[in-house]
């Protein structure tokens, strides 16, 4: 069984005047890899000034209960502007937190970020690409049991960013290190992470795991959080589906494929792809109605008229009956 | 009219002399023809001296302006360097100035037009330090590049009136922040003017006050003074009050051009300053006291008085600092409320009024009943002292959290646990979090121990400070004697501090490894 590292008893913060920040929150971080996602404003980061003790909960309690386990330092954080140190260079950023015996390992990932031609540099003279490399650099080389990072990868250019989440995830899971994040994006999520935590107008609206959010969320919007979904709710699925259901169903893009058929019961309205999936609006001939599909695309591209259905993942269709 | 009428008292309504009839609606308040000529003297000087001082603001603000944009385009050494020249012309005490310069003024006592625009000039450069810190840490509402974006909409270039509110409004702030302050420091400066035999309404108070005119009445002549000093706070108040007050690092990127122009006025203004005010004084001291070091300790009061000063000032310091800490703590973040204006305003407006009306407030109040007993005591010298400090203590603060930000030190505090990081976190920590305490600390003790007025009016009889008397020992001249004792006078708390900065240097890290060991 995991270990608990913390656990939250209706713990929450006020904002400004009497609104709140971050609702009573009950939740139990394990050790792995989490992930806090949630819009701007959402609450992520008050969560996480919780989880590292920057701020006391103005109710409730927050319990931490860190297994050091041989690294040097219970925890380190890398917040959403750095928290770099001005008066220190680059260089001298890590070598605080290395130490004499760390010198070999903080040159490795001075290259590893690609800062090592500016290693002698102050925040100040830095991008804020570059800040957000050094914060994380700076975190790993202080060799704590646990990572938290506050979106770590916002500031870095799409170029580096899957590299530079590769390190992140491959040096947590390489050291047993526990890693704690926020993040936007749902591609650092899914295949890395192994627990998620969806916030809302500082409220937590899931707390689970990966695999169960993006096969089977428990509502569009939370569904929405790990990227697009197909969501068709009870009345929609007779007509979109060929099927009925008592509950709503959902669908992720990779689970279904709209393919060309001449007795297809669907029209393309219009139909693009935004380089990740296709996005096709479908017209039903009976009904009229029209909605948005999301699915990946083999190479197909369909004009404004063609008939089409959409097949699922165990190979029926929406024409098949009571599939 | 208001004001007039509150000036006078039903009491001596009785009170006329044959062949000095007062008008006919002044005799039907009861006002003594003392009382009438006082008012007058007062308002009158506040009059007199209001042009130079709105003279002054404004030089010294667009001055400032050119400094603090200097100071943010240039690198962390040249930062550093104006700095320091910028706190060596403000923390010289008004004495020095006054010794160095007070021959110059004696030659234009015939021209008080001159003599007024000589004493302007270097209240301008004491007061330049000032303006360039509210203009440095006071953040525009609006970015550099929100204004493009408004450029770019010709909405606010349709007529020149919207473009200057739009100027008031969002880019002005720092500009309207800094010529509010520096007005209310040169409409209540007393040292300077009473060295130079300036004809401002803080040294005829001041003279009458210790001429032996009842406390009452000092505290009714502060009336209308105070009236025009709080009259343009709250409305400086009332215009920003919907504000956001953001922190200097959460503002976009800030006019970072460099202008050679620029530095070099920068540069020669705060060389000239600093010559003006701090070279020349401190080189006139030496010059005139080199004979006099081997005099001053002749009779025990010297040290007692200047210790006594250091005292007062180091502990009222500590209340304003722990003060203004649970202030700015406690109202930081967030907008403006109409809690936070109110808390800050009755806690800070005292401050801002200067320091005579400070002091005959707290004398008044300290001969009440049920407070006179404490008359005698070091209470109401602390408590104007403290007063006085608050609202640049709390200025401070906000000032120095703009470019330190807290997760910084957390993580600094953080990176003590571990036993590799320990010795570089509280280094960092001693950079970031103590050191700035002790700026702080030091920037409102310096002027606060240099203070005559609030001194002289409140010490107690049996703990005198130092600077009322040689204040007083100076009118009737200067000898080696006098310039060697203030010359020590100033020289003593720069170097107890910077021992205590230096053993703390040495002596905090310590404590805080040893903290993280326990």
């Amino acid at each position: 069984m995991q270990n608990i590292i913390w656990k939250l008893e209706g713990a929450g913060l006020y904002g400004a005047g009497k609104d709140r920040r971050l609702h009573p929150t009950s939740i139990e971080i394990r050790n792995g890899i989490t992930a806090i996602v949630g819009h701007s404003g959402s609450g992520k980061t008050s969560l996480l000034n919780l989880l590292t003790g920057f701020e006391k909960p103005d109710f409730g309690t927050v319990r931490r209960n860190i297994d050091m386990n041989g690294f040097k330092t219970e925890l380190f954080w890398s917040p959403h502007n750095g928290g770099l140190w001005p008066h220190l260079t680059v260089e001298q950023h890590l070598a605080v937190v290395a130490g004499k015996h760390g010198v070999e390992f903080s040159n490795t990932l001075l290259e590893e970020f690609e800062l090592s031609d500016r290693r002698d540099k102050r925040p100040g003279e830095l991008s804020r690409g570059e800040c957000s490399r050094l914060s994380i650099a700076r975190a790993i080389t202080a060799d704590p049991a646990v990572l938290v990072f506050d979106e770590p990868l916002v500031n870095i250019d799409s170029s580096r960013r899957r590299k530079n989440w590769k390190m992140i995830v491959g040096h947590a899971r390489e050291k047993s290190k526990s890693l704690v994040y926020s993040t936007h994006s749902p591609s650092h999520i899914i295949g890395s992470a192994d627990a998620v935590i969806c916030i809302s107008g500082g409220k937590i609206i899931y707390d689970g795991s990966v695999e169960k959010l993006y096969l089977d969320p428990p509502s569009e919007e939370v569904a929405s959080y790990l990227g697009e979904v197909n969501w068709f709710v009870p009345e929609e699925c007779q007509v979109w589906l060929g099927r009925s259901s008592e509950k709503p169903l959902s669908f992720r893009p990779e689970h279904l494929k709209i393919s060309g058929s001449e007795e297809g019961l669907l029209k393309i309205r219009k139909y693009g792809f935004d380089g990740e999936m296709a996005v096709a609006e479908l017209v039903e001939s009976s009904t009229g109605r029209s909605r948005t599909f999301f699915s990946r695309t083999d190479g197909c591209h369909f004009r404004e008229g063609d008939r089409v259905e959409i097949k699922f993942k165990n190979g029926k269709s929406n024409g098949d009956p009571a599939n | 009219m208001k004001v007039a009428s509150a000036l006078f008292s039903a009491k001596h309504a009785s009170q006329k002399k044959s062949g000095n009839k007062l008008p006919h609606s002044k005799v039907r308040q009861g006002l003594t023809k003392r009382e009438y000529k006082l008012t007058n003297k007062i308002i009158f000087d506040c009059l007199g001296i209001l042009p130079y001082c709105i003279l002054v603001s404004f030089l010294v603000t667009i001055a400032g302006r050119h400094v603090s944009r200097f100071m943010h385009a240039c690198e962390i050494r040249g930062k550093i360097i104006v700095f320091c020249m910028l706190l060596g012309i403000y923390f010289v005490p008004a004495i020095a100035v006054g010794c160095c310069w007070s021959k110059v003024s004696y030659d234009l006592l015939r021209h008080p037009p001159l003599n007024n625009i000589f004493y302007s000039l270097l209240i301008s450069m004491k007061l330049l330090p000032v303006s360039v810190m509210v203009l440095y840490f006071v953040p525009q509402t609006i970015s550099e590049q929100g204004k493009f974006c408004m450029e770019l909409t010709g909405e606010y270039s349709k007529s020149s009136f919207s473009r200057i509110l739009f100027a008031i409004r969002n880019t002005g702030r720092g500009f309207n922040a800094s010529l509010l302050v520096v007005f209310l420091l040169a409409f209540s400066e007393f040292d300077i003017a009473s060295f130079l035999s300036v004809k401002h309404w803080t040294v005829s108070l001041f003279d009458l006050n210790a001429g032996g005119l009842p406390v009452i009445e000092s505290v009714k002549l502060c009336i209308f003074p105070v009236f025009i000093e709080l009259t343009l706070i709250l409305v400086f108040l009332f215009f920003y009050r919907n504000e956001k007050w953001l922190k200097k690092n959460e503002a976009s990127e800030l006019d970072l051009k460099k202008r050679p122009v620029e530095n070099y006025f920068s540069w020669i203004i705060s060389f000239t300053g600093l010559i003006m005010l701090m070279m020349l004084p401190l080189l006139a001291l030496l010059r005139n006291g080199t004979g006099g070091f081997s005099l001053v300790l002749d009779g025990n009061w010297f040290i007692k008085e200047t210790m006594t000063g250091i005292i007062f000032a180091l502990t009222s310091s500590l209340l304003a600092f722990y003060v203004s800490g649970i202030v700015f703590h406690r109202f930081a973040h967030g907008g403006m409320t109409l809690q936070k204006i109110f808390a800050i305003s009755t806690l800070m407006l005292p401050g801002l009024m200067g320091t005579l009306p400070i002091a005959l407030v707290m004398l008044f109040l300290f001969q009440m009943p049920g407070l006179v007993l404490l008359r005698d005591t070091p209470l109401p010298l602390l408590a104007a002292m403290t007063l006085f400090q608050l609202p640049y203590a709390l200025f401070l603060r906000y000032a120095f959290s703009s470019i330190v930000q807290e997760e910084s030190v957390f993580i600094a505090e953080s990176a003590l646990h571990s036993e590799v990081s320990r010795k570089g976190a509280a280094e960092i920590l001693w950079r970031l979090k103590y050191a700035v305490k002790f700026c702080i600390f030091f920037i409102i003790f310096i002027p606060t121990y240099f203070d005559i007025s609030i001194s002289a009016v409140l010490s107690p009889p049996t703990m005198p400070t130092v600077f009322p008397r040689l204040y007083n020992l100076l009118h009737y001249g200067q000898n080696e004697k006098l310039s060697a004792t203030i010359l020590l006078s100033v020289i003593m708390p720069v170097a107890i501090f910077l021992i205590l900065i230096a053993c703390s240097r040495i002596i905090v890290p310590i404590l805080a490894t040893e903290e993280k060991n326990c």
